[in-house]
């Protein structure tokens, strides 16, 4: 009995021309698809029919598998992998002819043998399903729905048209049990319910990808290549990294935080990787002392750090100006041109000492430092228009784009719009103005560039906390940051635009295990130093403690929860030492407790600078910009005189005058 | 290779059980459904290199949907079958069924199938057992297996009973309607449940009702069209004495007039009719004189296929068959569990009674020749004439068949072979024509090309 529900029936009237619109609308192949529907839909008004017989349908389909097998071929051998889509778009195509040889057949229907090889030879007696003749003009309809997708045309309409031309399918085969207002409600759920699914299978990958991006970060966060880095530019995700501690930094002179530590710097970006197109290695001959100069300046200071080499051989993060490695038993040292320094060693923890000068270390500008690539050429020549940018001197134009990106843009680890490739940046400096550091380190060297002024892109890990249960600085991997090196005045100086709440947003984000991972990370590193005690003999370690662990662990979990002793050090809470944070002393806090007195609160979630701007809405504190501008110099560039810009700023935090700051309760009501 | 073979096997099963379960509740749109779920979520794992996962949410919901809708499903529905007597492997089967319902609302757009008992092989007969049907599939194939097992599961139940559509069920009434099969198989198909079916309102998913109801049905083996037998063999005396006298051979009560056989008294011949036809014809009286014919069965198939042991219980069933007509007795002595041996003829059963033993007659792995001469031994007396079926042609068969030569009974050998292959007549060297070799394939054509006249020795 051909029952509707048990064999296939027909496509119904028209559905399969609407399969091939939605196909050939999707994939670009719509002059195609017109003569396919001609020829498809006069079936139903031409009833002359031709006998095919078994054997003509056996090779039919014989003919269309070779196609089909042709076809893949070389569409793999031409495209590659993606090639997988390609070959999806053309499945109508290869179906065609048996489907218009089925339609115009006397038989009316395919013989499955014909399309399986494997049930030709079998006995219909004992496998009935050798004799059995489906019809295949549903299954093209479907082919042609899939096949549509892979045109990857973004719109709402096709799921919508998709699920219509499914839904008057479903219409025409409905059991006639139900009435019409079931079978519309369940259809209306069934609607929603796979809106919602499509939807989140986007955030579900989105969330995949982000957690299996951060568990290559936990185990492969120490890996980084001195020759390409590729960002998160156009990931829509939320970026997430490990609280795990990679960096740990002391000196006797006292530390200057933040401390940008450079692991690399690279010269050339096209859609979301930098790279250096011809790094040149050069290896450092040891000096007699033991140590690896890399440069000739006198230094400044020594720090001690201390890191992890996954390999034998990898980058060491350092100072932008450092001029001596010492106090290691490395095997090799080199660097390049752009001031990578690469250490082969051995696997495991690290510790050395490198001494640091004035001058940021790292070869003069070459073509590529001034490169923008074409695709961004347009954008960043209006943005600098925009700004005016360009009758400024380089020095001011460092200021205006630190300026314009530390006011006007926000910062997030969350990217959930799509963008074109190639429109993230544009889309980043014209419409959404939030990202993460990659997004202002690579915006402000391609502006720079634009400007004339030579600037590379660097990666490394800033540090910025203190830890007193290691009595050391430290940096987690969640620190690994990005900003811009800019070559003026015969130096290369950092550009850091990324406004300052990072670390902040980065803390949010902080694991309710820090805690206890960063008790194993110190018990970790403590061990290792045992293991390697040939080589750190200056560390002067308590190897009885290895005996104690679990008494230790006892005391550190009670001075954890009770006493409280590990504390984030940039989180502005009491314990934080005041020697170790740069600019803490800015005269521009004690104006902003004026401006708290007065009552100008801030709002919740407001930044400085929109708060600033705020209170000087009506213009009355002409100075207030520039002493906040200064402030942010004083507080996070390391690079700056201080003693400069706090005589200025405070020169500047005076000039508000005091009778300006009227308090919110003697404003008239209407203010 | 061992572990790997085991794997696959319960890989096997486990595929099996899952293919069933799908292929039972879904209607051959929701199949298509479903295979647009794998595609589209196969080409759609990369939610931005396609929109093909569009396609999965809307394929995917669209099943949900109907899987939900599929639990709201009450009927109060009681079925019945009417089976017939018998089935014959390989001839339509059909029988009647009768769904009565009990509600006071009407049924429509349901569908009905029986399900039949199945046994899953067990790894060890997968392993072992040779599927004929191999020969004819791919080399990916006959190396996994899957075929080979569908194929032995296939055949342990017996037939193929696909779903039937049901037109509507009045309120409070009955439908009945016919359902048709093949069986595949010899021996009892066993019924199980009366499935019913019932498709949601998309038409995608069935919800079902499993009913109790276990029956089973005794296929018989199918037969070849081969004629009477009548070997130059000698009536014995029968110790079934006058009271089996009565009922068949030649006593003093005319019967009816047949073919002179040699051992028949001149004093019978029916001179009329002899001039008549010229050919020597006798009177038939009632006596305790009569032909008796041993059927023998060869069970024992090591090295041999299934099918070749299936042949030669078809050629069995057709000479049972041919030979009830006769004025004669068939004894069919074979080995199985234990050594069996029938009589039919007339005052004894029927020759359907013989179907019924060779329905279910199994084949035994372990040959025992022995056994088996002394059970045809024990009546070898009575017998005219002796037709063995065996499955081959080997020295310690031949010395079987040697020793009922050498006693002066007639006997004719059937060897069935998978493939065609020459056989020495060995201790049939005298008489070349009495060994008959079949190949599998071409049963009846081989049957149809003997002379029998000339084996008869007439």
């Amino acid at each position: 009995m051909d029952n509707k529900l048990l064999n296939l029936p027909p496509a119904p009237p028209f559905t399969i021309a609407a399969g091939l619109v939605l196909w050939g609308w999707q994939t670009g192949f719509l002059i195609f698809a017109i003569p396919m529907i001609i020829l498809i839909e006069s079936s139903y008004w031409i009833k002359w029919r031709w006998p095919v017989n078994h054997k003509e349908f056996n090779l039919i389909s014989d003919f269309s598998g070779v196609g089909f097998f042709i076809v893949v071929v070389y569409i793999f051998s031409t495209v590659g992998s993606r090639g997988i889509f390609v070959i999806l778009s053309v499945m109508p195509f290869i179906l065609f002819l048996l489907l218009l040889v089925q339609l115009y057949s006397e038989q009316g229907k395919v013989n499955l043998s014909s399309l399986f090889v494997s049930l030709r030879k079998l006995d219909p007696k004992i496998t009935p399903e050798a004799a059995s003749k489906i019809d295949i003009s549903l299954t093209y309809l479907a082919v042609c729905i899939i096949s549509a997708s892979a045109g990857n045309n973004r719109t709402i309409w096709f799921y919508i048209l998709s699920f219509l031309l499914l839904s008057v399918v479903l219409w025409f085969f409905r059991p006639r049990r139900y009435n019409i207002t079931i079978w519309a409600g369940l259809l209306t759920l069934a609607f929603m319910a796979s809106y919602a699914t499509q939807e989140g299978l986007r955030d579900i990958q989105s969330n995949m990808e982000a957690s299996i991006i951060g568990m290559f970060d936990q185990f492969m966060w120490r890996l980084r290549d001195p020759d390409r880095a590729t960002t998160a530019i156009g990931s829509i995700r939320r970026l997430k990294r490990s609280d795990r501690i990679v960096v740990r930094v002391n000196s006797e002179q006292g530390i200057n935080t933040p401390l940008y530590l450079r692991e690399a710097s690279y010269d050339h970006y096209n859609y979301g990787i930098w790279n250096n197109e011809a790094p040149i290695y050069s290896v450092i001959d040891q000096g007699l002392d033991g140590s690896w100069s890399l440069d000739p300046g006198e230094p400044q200071g020594t720090i001690n750090i201390t890191s992890y080499m996954p390999r034998e051989i990898g980058v060491i993060p350092v100072p932008h100006s450092v001029n001596r490695i010492k106090d290691i038993a490395a095997l090799e040292i080199n660097t390049n041109q752009y001031g990578a320094v690469r250490m082969e060693m051995r696997e495991g923890w690290i510790n050395f000492n490198a001494d640091f000068s004035k001058q940021t270390f790292g070869s003069t500008p070459g073509e590529n430092d001034l490169d923008v690539p074409p695709p961004y050429r347009n954008d960043f020549d209006r943005l600098a228009n925009e700004l005016g940018l360009y009758s400024k001197t380089p020095e001011e134009s460092l200021a205006a784009i630190t300026r314009f990106f530390t006011e006007n843009f926000t910062y997030t680890l969350d990217q959930r719009r799509r963008y074109p490739p190639g429109k993230f940046l544009q889309n980043f400096l014209f419409n959404t103005r939030t990202g993460h550091c990659e997004y202002f380190a690579t915006s402000t060297v391609l502006l720079l560039r634009t400007l004339g002024i030579p600037a590379r892109y660097a990666v490394g890990y800033v540090v910025d906390e203190y830890s007193d249960m290691e009595d050391s600085h430290v940096a987690r991997s969640r620190d690994a940051h990005s900003w811009a090196l800019a070559y003026v005045n015969n130096e290369w100086q950092v550009v850091e635009t990324t406004p300052s709440v990072w670390a902040f947003y980065e803390d949010s984000n902080a694991s309710l295990f820090e805690p206890f991972m960063d008790i194993y990370s110190w018990l970790s590193y403590r061990y290792a130093l045992f293991q390697a005690q040939d080589e750190l003999e200056q560390e002067e370690t308590n190897y009885n403690l290895l005996y104690l662990l679990i008494p230790l662990i006892t005391i550190l979990i009670w001075r954890l929860f009770f006493n409280q002793k590990i504390k984030r050090q940039n989180v502005p809470h009491k314990l934080r030492s005041i020697r170790d944070k740069q600019g803490v002393d800015s005269v521009f806090y004690a104006l902003i407790d004026k401006f708290k007195q007065a009552g100008y609160a801030p709002r919740d979630g407001e930044t400085l600078v929109r708060w600033m701007r705020r209170i000087n809405e009506n213009g009355e504190f002409p100075k207030l910009e520039e002493a906040l501008s200064l402030h942010y110099r004083y507080r996070f560039d390391p690079a700056t005189d201080h003693k400069q810009i706090q005589n200025d700023l405070s020169r500047l935090v005076n000039a508000v005058p005091d009778r300006g700051i009227v308090p919110v309760s003697d404003q008239p009501l209407n203010a | 290779m061992v572990a790997t073979g085991r794997l696959l096997y319960h890989n096997f099963r486990l595929l099996h059980r899952v293919s069933c379960w799908i292929r039972d509740r879904f209607t051959a749109t929701g199949l298509l459904i479903l295979s647009c779920i794998v595609a589209a979520g196969i080409f759609g794992i990369d939610t931005r290199a396609s929109l093909a996962y569009q396609i999965f949410s809307i394929t995917f919901s669209l099943i949900l949907i109907s899987f939900l809708s599929s639990l709201f499903f009450r009927a109060r529905l009681k079925c019945k079958r009417d089976l017939p007597e018998y089935g014959t492997v390989f001839l339509p089967l059909k029988y009647r069924v009768t769904i009565e319902n009990f509600d006071n609302k009407p049924h429509t757009d349901l569908l009905y199938t029986d399900i039949l008992e199945s046994k899953f092989p067990s790894y060890k007969a997968f392993r072992s057992t040779y599927d004929p049907a191999d020969k004819n599939r791919n080399w990916f194939d006959r190396k996994i297996g899957y075929p080979k097992l569908m194929s032995m599961l296939q055949r342990n139940r017996g037939a193929s009973i696909s779903w039937s559509a049901v037109d509507e069920i009045p309120a409070k009434d009955e439908k009945e309607f016919t359902i048709e099969c093949i069986p595949t198989r010899r021996g009892y198909l066993r019924f199980t449940h009366s499935r019913i079916a019932r498709p949601d309102p998309f038409g995608l998913f069935l919800s079902l009702k499993n009913q109790k109801n276990p029956e089973k049905l005794l296929i018989l083996p199918k037969t070849y069209r081969v004629p009477h037998i009548n070997l130059m063999g000698h009536r014995k005396y029968q110790q079934g004495g006058l009271n089996q006298a009565s009922l068949v051979g030649d006593s003093q009560e005319f019967m009816s007039l047949r073919d002179y056989q040699p051992g028949d008294p001149l004093r019978s011949i029916h001179w009329r009719s002899y001039a008549k036809r010229g050919e020597p014809v006798v009177k038939e009286y009632k006596d305790e004189f009569f032909v008796r014919h041993g059927l023998v069965l060869d069970t024992f198939i090591t090295g041999q296929t299934s099918n070749q042991f299936e042949e030669a219980v078809s050629l069995a069933a057709s000479f049972s068959l041919s030979i009830e007509d006769q004025d004669s007795l068939l004894d069919l002595l074979f080995i199985g569990n234990e050594a069996h041996h029938f009589t039919t003829g007339r005052g004894f059963g029927k020759s359907s009674n013989l179907l019924e033993i060779l329905a279910c007659v199994t084949p035994s792995p372990d040959p025992d020749f022995h056994n088996l001469t002394n059970l045809i031994e024990k009546s070898l007396s009575e017998f005219s004439v002796l037709i063995l079926i065996l499955l081959d042609w080997d020295e310690q068969r031949q010395e079987m068949v040697k020793r009922f030569f050498s006693i002066n009974i007639p006997v004719v050998v059937f060897v069935v072979k998978e493939t065609a292959t020459r056989l020495d007549p060995g201790t049939l060297c005298d008489h070349p024509e009495r060994l008959i070799p079949l190949v599998t394939d071409n049963i009846q054509d081989t049957l149809d090309s003997i002379n029998w006249s000339e084996l008869n020795g007439q």
